[in-house]
């Protein structure tokens, strides 16, 4: 069909007539998201070559605000009398229909934390099926005992535009390249798993030269180091979080109950308490979208507000919470570059980038030394928080005992279980081993996926309750 | 253009660019939602999404391309894209489609189409969240609300392949969610939630019951004790029994078996679990949301014993993993329009046993009534089993104070074996079914 209004979400005028028409019912704020992701997938299972996707996908939503109300609708045609439909729809939220002349819209800033991909980057398939059985081999030949290995490999590249009706328009180009490994080891009738990824925003030739084969052996030899684990002991225990991964307890812990969505509703447990002691002293958490291709990282968010660099804790002392366009309207604060969404069939909300606990002054080995009977948590699966109380529990993938001192015995699946201002309270030791997990984090929340980064140095919990099958 | 001539011209534009089989899916969604919150209508959402995926087979090599610009010159481009795909790929013995003998639809009426489950008219969607607000905001002690949110719509399936089958299913779906705080005689605030979802509207829970039982889940929360740490006998209700059931489903998928990343990959044909669990993969139940005349992959539905009395009778399997694994295909291909089909169950139900849930907890002199899980600690290749908690606590036979901020962990070759009992209280939640289960071998702890 030829379309004589073709849209592709770039053309000012365009939308800004989309923009007075999702303000013609009176609507105090809107805007218009334009999204085209591309994404190619290479599955190597056992060697083989299990699945090669490739496919492009995008569409347009617009949001209409009306006080605290939100109207929302997206259509996936590329044609400007759809986005108009979509714009009516939206604009419904309200009910006071009038004129608005077209929204006048000009360029807004962005940062420049990553590269938009040329087309030099581009792996031919026969270099991406190379690099992938890299890392397969590497696998194998780290034990006889691993059976089975799965290495994924995921490139997109996510082409946005906003536009708001406040008269600014902006746009970005995000790529993300992704490179994960899961090992299966058996032994007399054990088995068990390891797992190891790496997420940026950074082209395939952007890759370190040996990292297919390290993120690999890094996954064999977890799943080869837990046959040996037993279960682990049951009750409270001093724990040890190792360095990097266990970034997930500040993304559960504090991260989600500083999202300023429950707060502006006075539902989370740390609603109301700025400026107020909520960790211990040695407790400082910071939200941080602008690390250079980190995976969190934005150079604007999804409602084409700059990304911002948050303390949320200082020294233990609650600073601030992450909000997007509603919530710093309500709450009246300024947005925090904090606004994602998963997609344009998704209403923007307040959530986290990389989260962060700054280096402190403690040896970590110093760490490990002080506890007499305790768990060192090394690798996480997963995590997750009831907001409202701030309970949260994680997964560890590998854990240890740690006796007299020393790290022993290898531990099998652990849960850890505890509250996040509680916790953040018993935070009695913090290492000067900050390390950054890039292990291809993703956050759930509402049924809306983003990519997220965390990051800590070793941290000591001088209590914490563990969930073992012993 | 129809999503039938669409998925036709992929197929024949892939075997024309050299593919030597093919099959081409159309996934198209429509539907709406809404927030209410305090009685205010805070979200309107209007939802129509359209996806294309084309699979090219060359001899066995494969590749999959995608697009949601549906028109036939896209369907067209994107086919050329899968088999330039194929062509890179690498051979894979198991790739095809599915044996040809397997294809067709069953011939039963499911009965997954209610017009007024797919509304696009949110009336329907804000008088219902709103009166399920209302009746729990309506109970004592509760006096806050984060809200409650329904909508409705409908899911259009559409497939073709080279070895001649066409066919398109639908299913709709309406939903009420209510989530509330409740306030305790200390000033505690504790929140719960409720909701119900079903393929017909007639089929759904009064907005005022799912908002009473939010309420009255969140009441009961307040003035809750950690349990004693300890082996104890635990409970599941039936919406934490759906969960296992669901753990046990992922446990018997023919993918996990070629994969080594299941415990029981060496069980077929062996007694793993009690004699009172029998479990289920059922897509022939009329008005269920996982029913479904043929699979992601064109392969006849049929109801498949997945455990009978601890036994495993088949693995959960499609036409690549069932090669793999060694097995048959059971109609189980799930499939997204992005992407490969994936094993996945259409609706899972656990039997219920003879007796009621009061008598079956009246044996229990001391013990732990789960109502909530949470935290991913299963590993289905190991077996173990850690999760965060919440319930009642048990005593002499009744359920007494709330519980909570403890662990329950085990190992799940332990739980088979110990499902001591199975209630005859089978409940629904969307596509899985499952009783109250009374277990041995776990253990809690609280710190």
């Amino acid at each position: 069909m030829l379309e004589r209004h073709p849209w592709d979400g770039t053309d000012p005028a365009a939308l800004g007539r989309v923009l007075a028409v999702a303000l013609g019912r009176g609507g105090d704020l809107a805007d218009v998201f334009v999204e085209e992701r591309s994404e190619a997938r290479l599955v190597l299972d056992d060697g083989i070559v299990r699945s090669a996707s490739a496919g492009t996908v995008g569409g347009t939503g617009v949001r209409v605000l009306s006080g605290e109300r939100t109207g929302y609708a997206f259509t996936e045609e590329r044609a400007e009398r759809a986005v108009l439909d979509a714009a009516r729809t939206a604009a419904a939220i309200a009910d006071d229909p009038r004129d608005v002349a077209p929204v006048r819209v000009t360029r807004g800033r962005r940062r420049d934390l990553y590269r938009a991909p040329e087309p030099g980057d581009a792996y031919s398939p026969s270099q991406r099926i190379a690099l992938v059985r890299r890392a397969y081999e590497a696998a194998r030949a780290v034990d006889p005992r691993i059976v089975h290995c799965v290495v994924t490999l995921e490139e997109q590249v996510r082409r946005i535009t906003i536009a708001s009706s406040v008269g600014v328009v902006v746009d970005d180009v995000q790529p993300m390249t992704s490179l994960r490994v899961r090992c299966v080891a058996e032994e007399g009738g054990v088995r068990t798993t390891g797992n190891a990824a790496w997420s940026a925003r950074r082209a395939l030739a952007d890759l370190d030269a040996t990292l297919p084969e390290d993120e690999a052996r890094s996954a064999a030899l977890q799943a080869v180091g837990n046959l040996a684990a037993r279960p682990a002991p049951s009750g409270a225990f001093p724990v040890v979080l190792g360095n990097a991964w266990s970034g997930v307890l500040l993304h559960e812990a504090v991260g989600h109950g500083l999202e300023a969505d429950f707060n502006r509703k006075g539902l989370s447990r740390y609603s109301g308490q700025i400026g107020e002691r909520v960790a211990s002293p040695l407790v400082t958490v910071i939200d941080d979208g602008t690390r250079a291709g980190s995976r969190g990282s934005l150079n604007v968010d999804d409602e084409g507000h700059v990304s911002g660099r948050s303390v949320l804790i200082e020294n233990g002392i609650l600073r601030g919470y992450l909000h997007d366009r509603l919530s710093a309207r309500v709450m009246g604060a300024e947005p925090t570059g904090n606004g994602r969404r998963e997609s344009y069939a998704c209403v923007p909300m307040p959530r986290m980038t990389d989260t962060l606990m700054p280096a402190g002054g403690h040896d970590p080995e110093e760490i490990i030394r002080s506890v007499e009977r305790g768990v060192y948590a090394v690798r996480f699966g997963g995590g997750q928080v009831e907001i409202g109380k701030g309970d949260f529990v994680f997964a560890a993938t590998e854990a240890y005992l740690i006796e007299g001192g020393r790290v022993t015995a290898p531990l099998r699946d652990v849960t850890l279980i505890g509250n996040g201002p509680e916790v953040m309270s018993r935070v009695t030791m913090v290492g000067t081993d900050f390390g950054f997990s890039d292990s291809a984090w993703m956050c759930g929340k509402d049924g809306q996926s983003v990519p997220v980064g965390v990051g800590m140095p070793t941290v000591k919990i001088s209590s914490l309750t563990v969930g073992g099958g012993a | 253009m129809s999503g039938d001539d669409v998925v036709d011209a992929a197929v024949a534009a892939a075997l024309a660019a050299g593919a030597s089989a093919a099959d081409a899916v159309l996934v198209e969604d429509d539907g709406a939602s809404v927030a209410v919150r305090d009685g205010v209508v805070e979200r309107v959402e209007r939802h129509g999404s359209r996806g294309l995926g084309v699979r090219a087979f060359c001899g066995t090599r494969v590749g999959i391309a995608y697009t949601n610009t549906i028109d036939p010159e896209a369907a067209r481009r994107t086919a050329r894209e899968a088999v330039a795909i194929a062509e890179i790929s690498a051979e894979d013995p198991a790739a095809g489609l599915p044996e040809t003998a397997e294809l067709g639809a069953l011939e039963i009426d499911l009965d997954t189409v209610d017009p007024g489950a797919a509304g696009r008219d949110v009336a329907v969607w804000i008088d219902l969240a709103t009166r399920a607000e209302a009746a729990a905001r309506a109970e004592p002690r509760i006096e806050r609300s984060e809200g409650a949110r329904a909508g409705g719509g409908r899911r259009t399936f559409t497939l073709a392949n080279s070895a001649g089958f066409h066919d398109a299913r639908a299913v709709t779906s309406a939903h009420v969610h209510v989530a509330v705080f409740a306030t305790g005689d200390g000033g505690e605030r504790q929140r719960d939630l409720w909701f119900d979802a079903a393929v017909h509207l007639a089929d759904l829970a009064s907005p005022e019951d799912v908002g009473r039982e939010a309420a009255r889940r969140a009441v009961r929360r307040c003035g809750f004790r950690k349990p004693p740490s300890g082996a104890v006998p635990v409970v599941f209700s039936p919406l934490v029994a759906c969960d296992f059931a669901g753990t046990l489903v992922a446990a018997l998928s023919a993918a996990a078996v070629y994969a080594r990343g299941t415990f029981l990959a060496d069980a077929l044909g062996e007694t793993v679990g009690s004699a009172a669990l029998s479990l289920d993969d059922d897509p022939t139940l009329p008005r269920r949301s996982g029913s479904r005349a043929f699979d992601g992959e064109g392969v006849r539905a049929r109801r498949t014993p997945l455990l009978e009395a601890g036994r495993v009778t088949s693995w959960l399997a499609d036409a690549y993993a069932a090669r793999r694994a060694g097995c048959a295909s059971t109609g189980a291909a799930g499939r997204s329009f992005d992407g490969a089909p994936r094993v996945g169950p259409s609706n899972f139900v656990l039997a219920a046993g003879s007796r009621p849930p009061a008598d079956v907890l009246a044996d229990i002199p001391s013990g732990l009534y789960v109502t909530e899980l949470f935290g991913m600690g299963v590993n289905l290749a190991s077996g173990a089993w850690s999760r965060g908690g919440a319930g009642l606590w048990i005593e002499r036979g009744e359920l007494t104070h709330a519980v909570q901020e403890f662990t329950v962990a085990g190992d799940l070759r332990t739980m088979l074996r110990g499902v001591r009992e199975v209630a005859s209280d089978l409940t629904w939640f969307g596509r899985s079914a499952a009783p109250t289960l009374v277990l041995d071998g776990l253990t809690v702890s609280a710190g």
